[in-house]
């Protein structure tokens, strides 16, 4: 029973780093049409950033830091590259593709494969009978709902989320109400960049952090994205949790080894079922 | 008396093609334009390079002043496109849709104000404020698209195709909805139509264009009549 409650709470804070970053990449998709390979980096990036400035500043000015170099980063690589492809899915690929392997070389030789650590949150608390909880886990899942939560409010209620629900949803459409679509991109990753941040300096809060971090999740961030029907949020949220919660259930009670498998074979099924995805209510146009 | 609109050898290019070739008019403060013709006849090009949707080469003036090159600028100085087969954003609510056709109106309560004499007019929509816009119907559908447009408080409203797909009884609600705001907020209409018989209702001259070159210009009355002689065809109404 312990056990279960445990491998819950950690399959709930899998579910909310993969909602962090399937967010990113359906926002980011939605809008532009770009399937960023890179995105991944991002996390990386914040991760990084967390780890280095919490050395040098201390982990208070580390947090809006981090944040900040992560979403400065995706506006550049947005501004640079990314603007430039859109509308040519080929280019879009090449170019993404090439700055993952750039990305994944730099951090290599920038920080060398080592797993580094910064301020970790240590500690365990008894929440229900004997059953340890990390501190940390439970941080992070506190913080990736919250997060999650604000960025739902965010897109309903601002003029930014309204602007990239609208482009999102039709992009000629908006162009006659006069929204900026190149524009509305550029917030889009750099939201994108800010939330796959939030989730970096999750992953460094509980766990040593490497340049291949945000590789491993941003193939579930896809996932999700995916799954969710790319290009809405509810969507993704669901599809995440759930694969977050098959995943740590099936570590614990069935195969540890197959963790990485098991959310492919849950897009595979869910395709298969509703081929656009869960929450997919985009409609056909005619002409 | 001088045009609001003048529109001085507008072209539009795709490639090769030549989609409108040398086009020129004027609308006065007030007036409905109608533009005719067939399929694939450069309406929706000419309507999209007034808005500057599409690039364009020669003239568009408001009220004497070039219509700036960009979309987000033209919607700023008042030029607004409706587009051919209404293309409301389906996923966002009907009170959504009219908030994002409000982006370039600075003062909140300027388009809050106009909203609410929207939803005065088609209390239809009041209702299904909250409701995805992809589930309305196409009537339903066309009024949003035209009050998402209201929204940026235009000077002048392009229409392309309203009346396209609409059934009869539809149609005839989206006709006495667009007479009653052109009236209250003075728009100048270019109106972009397939249908000859509803461009008559509501315009009163009509380019009729092919292939991308203004054949003629018309009493659009004369685009009701069926028969092919219009002499024959008034005179018999008379009687
Ligand atoms: N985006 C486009 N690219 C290439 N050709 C186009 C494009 N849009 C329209 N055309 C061509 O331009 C011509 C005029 O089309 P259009 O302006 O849509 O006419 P209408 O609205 O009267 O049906 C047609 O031959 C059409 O095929
Ligand atoms: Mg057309």
């Amino acid at each position: 029973m312990d056990a279960l409650v445990t491998t819950i709470l950690l399959g709930i804070m899998q579910g909310g780093l993969y909602t962090l970053v399937g967010l990113g990449v359906t926002l980011t998709f939605g809008v532009t049409h770009i399937l960023n390979f890179a995105h991944g980096e991002f996390i990386t990036v914040g991760a990084y950033a967390f780890v280095l400035f919490a050395g040098a500043l201390g982990a208070g000015l580390a947090l809006p830091l981090a944040l900040l170099v992560a979403g400065g980063v995706a506006a550049i690589l947005y501004v640079v590259g990314f603007r430039r492809t859109i509308g040519n899915h080929l280019q879009g690929l090449a170019f993404s593709l090439g700055l993952l392997l750039f990305a994944e070389a730099f951090f290599v030789r920038t920080f060398t494969a080592t797993p580094r650590s910064g301020p970790r949150i240590e500690g365990t608390v008894s929440l229900i009978g004997e059953e340890q909880l990390p501190v940390g886990r439970l941080v992070v899942i506190g913080v990736t709902i919250v997060v999650v939560v604000v960025t739902a409010f965010a897109m309903r209620r601002t003029w930014i989320g309204l602007a990239l629900r609208a482009c999102g949803d039709d992009e000629f459409a908006a162009s006659t109400v006069g929204l900026p679509a190149r524009r509305v991109g550029l917030y889009a990753f750099v939201v994108a960049g800010a939330l796959a941040a939030v989730a970096g300096i999750c992953i460094a809060l509980v766990v040593p952090i490497t340049p291949a971090t945000g590789l491993s999740f941003l193939l579930k961030g896809f996932v999700v994205a995916i799954i969710g029907g790319l290009g809405s949020i509810e969507g993704t949220f669901v599809a995440a949790m759930m694969l977050g919660l098959l995943e740590a259930l099936g570590t614990r009670y069935v195969e540890a080894g197959l963790t990485n498998a098991y959310g492919f074979v849950l897009m595979i099924v869910i395709l298969l079922v509703a081929p656009a995805g869960l929450f997919n209510r985009r409609q056909v146009r005619a002409g | 008396m001088t045009a609001q609109l003048e529109v001085r050898d507008l072209a539009v290019r795709y490639g090769q093609a030549l989609a409108v070739r040398g086009v020129s008019f004027g609308i006065e403060r007030g007036e409905t334009l109608a533009v005719v013709g067939a399929n694939g006849g450069g309406k929706s090009s000419l309507g999209k390079a007034v808005a500057r949707l599409v690039g364009s080469t020669g003239d568009v003036l408001l009220d004497g002043t070039p219509v700036p090159r960009t979309a987000v600028a033209a919607v700023g100085a008042g030029v607004v496109y409706v587009p051919e087969g209404r293309m409301v954003f389906t996923q966002l609510s009907v009170a959504d849709n009219l908030r994002a056709g409000a982006f370039s109106v600075r003062r909140k309560h300027d388009w809050e104000a106009r909203r609410a004499t929207l939803y005065e007019r088609l209390p239809r929509l009041a209702e299904r404020a909250s409701v995805r816009a992809g589930l309305l119907s196409g009537g339903e559908q066309q009024l949003l698209a035209i009050g998402r447009a209201l929204m940026a408080f235009p000077s002048v409203l392009v229409l392309d195709e309203p009346s396209l797909g609409l059934s009869p009884s539809a149609v005839v609600t989206v006709t006495d909805f667009l007479r009653e705001i052109q009236q209250e907020y003075d728009m100048t209409v270019l109106l972009l139509e397939q249908n000859a018989a509803f461009a008559a209702k509501l315009a009163r001259r009509a380019l009729v264009l092919e292939l991308g070159v203004v054949r003629e210009v018309v009493d659009a009355a004369t685009l009701a009549e069926p028969a092919p002689v219009p002499a024959d065809a008034e005179s018999a109404e008379r009687q």
